[in-house]
């Protein structure tokens, strides 16, 4: 059956998309210019030349030599550091490529639980590390200070108010390293009344809360997809940003691999359409409270399976079906199956756990950790208020946490604040809250530091730094030390952790020293606890509570760029264009279709989201597939100050949220909405670059592809061509990507931008459809409007053998390589862009002007193997020559022939599902071979005979 | 008249033919430095270390077997043999001065390629090719010298001796494959 593909709303509607350019743009050609004019411009461009040859000299360069001679550095060689990144909660390990002694590029660690992959948050980490707002040393009241009058001004604020009578309260984001919890415990014992407080804005505060209830640790759980045959998500985003999102797509897409002897389904019940429900086999979009009275029914269902009693629950007809449906399917793989919710609810995420529990999944699909956070999160800071506007706090200090900004009651803690005497934020980078410090004591980047951790898989990872700190700033627990009076590193007191902690399981096979530094090389202990099912406790199963008021809602969440905000400074990840809206720069006013043409809005207008007093102006953006009476808005934007990318982009939604029972309400909140009347146009990427509804993503049921491997893709056709035909080169290169595997995490965008130079070039500039990304992740709708099927699909230029941006290259400044690459020659290049009106796969993308990289701090990211293009360039993905070449050399050097497996690609390295092949198509027995030699495999547009050497694998969906 | 303004004309056109095609002969050349030899902040001499003392050039640059740079070596190298030879040299006490105020010297780069252009030393130097080959006499320049232009139409001259590059009418890829060194 033909389905037809759509990308917007808007494309649906008769008339579509603007114009690119708007009248008037260009001034050049539109303008009356004479014959004259043009002569005196050529006359002038003329006259040019020899002016500039005659100073023949290029400018001085000046060649810095080191003074000393470091052995492990060799200018042009890298060095890879293992380390451990501190994006989320996860920990994934990191491997970090330094070039003299600069941190260039992060890639993921193979030899670390989350298997060599890496999100976009932990590839775009480099660009923070070298982000110049950062703080550059410490400040007292807003002045410049040195560390010893700092510690000596901090020390004595301390003793006064230990003698006062206050206490002293450190705002932690709770940590699951083994040094800084002994760091934290250590202040706490040196300085007399301290309160641990954990607070993080966007928490699993109940998740955490329930198993503790329910399993007796207090802990985020972790899951094993991998040995899955069903998983059923409620509103959670685990693909994208949830507890571990690049090792659980590691173990969804080999789950969904084919190869193996069962296939995860996928159900995923949701209000939003998130990244991980555009993967699902199934997505049934229900409110948040509908989704409360459906987990309710599923519990009662599963629970009278397993013999249990509980109250019968109230729900609609349409309700009881779906709970029917999924009780059955959970029921039939008990065992098997997962249930993973992210509703921020204590008896929500109890009655996860219980039926998990009744399903027999504990200690098969769902593990319990061993490893406990400190200190414990809380979602409501309202008692510290009260105690800080009471005067009892003497000294607060904030560790990685920024409540001025994204508390719900920001304001009130900021005028709390004011009352307490001694105010310390620790943390690096410029917050809402360091503003209004007496002290600011700036953190390392993670980059810059020590640190450990422990993991949900119970091995220990090590963090170490990568270069020396750039700025006059001291790792946040080092300050800590010193404030407690320990006169040792943070280093040695990891060390020492070690020691006593770590080595002391290791049962004295090695000398620590050996221990120390076979973990610090590989970035990960030999040791590990490993989780277990926990010890259930049971309890009565109580329903949670739902309304039945199923008025506008609102539900917050957190995108998989900028996450909690922390981030907002990063201009890749600004640009990143979300998976699924394709919107960059902005957070915006998330409805669904059927609720939009309700309340009459459109994308664009600006609606005013009110709950309460509070409210915030926001851009609508209609949703395909978003939940009735549904308002989704992403956290992390409207910061004030955190640096020149991030403030002043979207408006803070943490203002609206309210508390029920002690945890945030992040879902369901009611909420009123008016248009303002006014417009406001989002940066989206959506209609750019589109394939206009060709036969460009090919996909099939399980069903049909179990009877036939070819289900859903269409043979190739022998083509004629009227060109001879290339020379066969030593090697031909080749791309396969896996669109089963793929989850458009966008991950490979980053690592590619990273990897290449790519520049960023602001929301007006992706307005004018000028992005720069090689890679762009394609995202289709197909079915109805508000329960479509979603379809991701990188598309990067596909190196074809007959293509036809060369053809029309009059400078030849694009030409086939022997190894089959479609090489762009930059020094060649004049601009004419003929090349990108004749790419039908539209990969290309010109430099329209110099994108600045005048910040010297900023620029020391750039990868010196790979030109900075300059204006008026075309370029486009290389297919990472550099890595190619280098590949290539190495091999020469060490006098063996070239494996394909020496070189990976930027993007291939650091894909968390595993979906892009790369490799030698001469070679019949190289992964890649065998790719395209599959009947899933088909290549773009086959009936233009372009003969690309980037080949898409279909998508099998589990349709049940 | 008319014969006199098309003598006027065709005079005119062949003078513009010749300024663009002057213009593009002296554009080729833009960026060539052949034979720079600028002061350096420290009178060092190759003539004296490479030719008289025959020091191998790898003792002092010793990235160009490993790496894409061959390398200006560390200050504190040179002391590995002035500290006990010609100590009391002015030019020494320069690189003593510079190690004891940890301010590193200066040198004037004379080999610069484009930015997009991409060379590396080990792999030449694997494959055999001498110092001499590419910068010329060393061991007899007092001070140092661009000795060829380093251009691309240089760069392959050789390489299609060797028979690594296709031959001069082949006019698509001139060298073979652009990416061996632009990307």
């Amino acid at each position: 059956m033909e389905r037809e593909y759509w990308q917007s709303v808007d494309q649906k509607k008769p008339a579509s998309g603007g114009a690119e350019f708007p009248e008037g743009h260009f001034d050049l050609l539109s303008g009356s210019k004479t014959r004259r004019d043009f002569l005196s411009i050529l006359g002038f461009s003329v006259a040019t030349v020899p002016l500039l040859t005659a100073c023949n000299r290029i400018p001085v360069q000046k060649a810095v030599t080191y003074l000393k001679k470091y052995p492990e550095i060799v200018p042009g060689i890298a060095n890879w550091y293992a380390t451990t990144c501190s994006g989320c909660t996860a920990k994934c390990g990191m491997l970090i490529k330094t070039r003299e002694g600069r941190p260039i590029k992060a890639e993921g660690n193979p030899d670390c639980p989350s298997l060599g992959g890496l999100c976009a948050v932990g590839q775009a980490s480099v660009l923070s590390l070298y982000d110049s707002s950062r703080h550059s040393g410490p400040q007292v009241n807003g002045k410049p200070a040195s560390w010893e009058e700092v510690d000596r001004s901090i020390l004595e604020s301390l003793r006064s108010s230990n003698a006062g009578g206050k206490k002293v309260v450190v705002l932690a984001k709770p940590t699951f390293s083994p040094s800084t919890k002994r760091v934290l415990q250590l202040f706490q014992s040196k300085n007399g009344n301290v309160e641990l407080i954990g607070f993080e804005p966007f928490s699993r505060s109940s998740a955490l809360a329930a198993l503790g209830k329910t399993h007796g640790r207090a802990t985020l759980p972790s899951y094993r997809l991998d040995s899955a045959e069903l998983v059923v998500g409620i509103e959670v985003d685990f693909l994208g940003s949830w507890i571990d999102p690049v090792g659980l797509s590691k173990q969804y897409s080999k789950a969904r691999s084919l190869n193996g002897t069962h296939f995860l389904r996928h159900v995923q019940l949701e209000s939003r359409m998130s990244l991980t429900g555009s993967n699902a086999d199934e997505r049934i979009p229900l409110s948040p409270q509908a989704l409360r009275r459906v987990l309710s029914g599923i519990a009662q269902n599963i629970a009278s399976r397993a013999g249990k009693t509980v109250q019968p629950v109230q729900i609609s007809a349409s309700e009881s079906g779906i709970v029917n449906r999924i009780s059955n399917e959970l029921w039939e793989k008990r065992g098997k199956s997962a249930l993973l919710c992210d509703l921020n609810q204590l008896d929500a995420q109890v009655i996860v756990n219980q039926i998990n529990q009744l399903l027999g999944n504990f200690g098969k699909t769902v593990l319990v950790p061993k490893r406990t956070p400190l200190p414990a999160v809380r979602d409501s800071l309202d008692e510290l208020i009260l105690e800080m506007e009471q005067g009892k706090v003497g000294a607060l200090l904030f560790l990685d946490t920024n409540p001025v900004y994204n508390y719900r009651a920001g304001e009130r803690f900021r005028t709390a604040m004011a009352k307490v005497p001694l105010r310390v934020s620790l943390s690096g980078e410029r917050t809402e809250t360091a503003v209004h410090c007496t002290h600011v004591c700036p953190g390392n980047h993670f980059l810059e530091s020590w640190n450990d951790f422990e993991l949900a898989s119970g091995s220990y990872a090590i963090a170490q730094p990568t270069i020396q700190p750039l700025r006059a700033t001291r790792t946040a627990q080092e300050s800590l030390l010193v404030w407690s009076g320990v006169n040792s590193s943070y280093y040695q007191f990891i060390q020492d952790t070690w020691r006593a902690q770590i080595y002391s399981k290791s049962k004295g096979l090695s000398a620590f020293r050996e221990f120390w530094d076979k973990s610090l090389h590989d970035g990960l202990s030999p040791v590990a606890s490993t989780p277990d099912s926990g010890s259930y406790v049971g309890g009565a199963i109580t329903l949670p509570k739902a309304s039945n008021d199923d008025g506008l809602q609102l539900l917050v969440y957190e995108k998989i760029s900028l996450r909690d905000g922390s981030f907002a400074n990063n201009p890749w990840l600004q640009e990143m264009p979300d998976p699924v809206t394709k919107v960059t720069w902005d957070n915006y006013a998330q409805i669904g279709v059927a609720t939009a043409k309700k309340l009459e809005l459109e994308e664009g207008m600006v609606v005013e989201i009110q709950s309460g007093d509070t409210k915030i102006s926001l851009p609508v953006q209609v949703q395909p597939g978003g939940a009735e009476n549904l308002v989704a808005v992403a956290v992390g934007y409207g910061r004030e100050v955190c640096g020149p990318a991030g403030d002043g982009v979207g408006a803070n939604v943490f203002p609206l949220l309210s508390l029920s029972e002690g945890y945030l309400v992040r879902e369901g909140l009611p909420v009123t909405l008016r248009a303002t009347g006014q417009r406001y146009s989002l940066a989206s990427t959506q209609t750019h670059h589109s394939m206009e509804g060709r036969d460009i993503v090919r996909e099939t049921s399980l069903a049909a592809y179990r009877k036939d491997p070819g289900a859903g893709n269409k043979k190739r056709m022998p083509q004629e061509s009227m060109w001879n035909g290339l020379p066969k080169g030593e090697h031909a290169w080749g791309v396969a990507v896996d669109l089963n595997r793929c989850t458009g995490c966008s991950g490979c965008l980053v690592s590619c931008q990273a990897e290449n130079n790519v520049p960023v070039v602001g929301r007006e500039e992706v307005k004018n459809r000028r992005e720069m990304h090689w890679i762009r992740l394609d995202r289709y709708y197909s079915g109805a409007e508000d329960t479509p099927e979603v379809v991701h699909q990188p598309i990067f230029c596909a190196h074809c053998d007959h293509a036809p941006c060369e053809t029309v290259c009059p400078v030849l400044a694009t030409v086939q390589s022997s190894d089959g690459l479609n090489q762009q020659v930059y020094n060649r290049c004049v601009g004419t862009r003929y090349c990108a009106n004749n790419c039908p796969y539209k990969v290309r993308r010109f430099n329209w002007f110099n994108y600045p990289h005048e910040d010297p701090m900023e620029r020391m990211v750039l990868n010196p193997d790979v030109v900075v293009r300059t204006r008026g360039v075309m370029e486009k993905c290389s297919l990472c020559i550099q890595r190619i070449q280098e590949g290539k050399l190495r091999a020469k050097k060490e006098k063996r022939p070239l494996k394909d497996s020496d070189i990976k690609l930027a993007c291939q390295q650091s894909c968390p599902s595993d979906a892009i092949v790369f490799g030698d198509l001469n070679d019949p027995e190289s992964p890649i071979s065998k790719a395209v030699k599959s009947p899933r495999n088909y290549v773009l547009l086959e009936e233009l005979n372009v003969r690309p050497r980037v080949s898409f694998m279909t998508k099998v969906r589990d349709k049940g | 008249m008319i014969f006199n303004r098309s003598i006027l004309f065709g005079a005119l056109g062949i003078g513009a033919v010749l300024l663009v095609f002057g213009a593009a002969k002296e554009a080729r050349q833009m960026g060539n430095t052949q034979g720079y030899e600028p002061d350096q902040p420290i009178n060092f001499s190759h003539k004296v270390h490479a030719g008289e003392n025959k020091i191998s050039c790898r003792y002092c640059h010793y990235g160009a077997e490993r790496g894409r740079h061959a390398g200006i070596p560390p200050t504190q190298l040179c002391l590995n043999c002035h500290s006990e030879i010609k100590k009391d040299s002015p030019e020494i006490a320069k690189i003593k001065e510079a190690l004891d105020n940890k301010d590193p010297i200066e040198w004037i780069r004379i080999h610069q390629l484009p930015d997009f252009s991409y060379f590396n030393h080990s792999q030449h130097v694997t494959a055999g090719v001498s110092c001499q080959q590419c910068h010329g006499p060393v061991e007899s320049m007092t001070r140092m010298r661009q000795h060829a232009p380093l251009t691309m139409g240089w760069c392959l001259e050789c390489h299609r001796a060797q028979g690594l590059a296709p031959p001069h009418d082949q006019r698509t890829m001139a060298g073979g494959d652009c990416n061996k060194c632009h990307y």
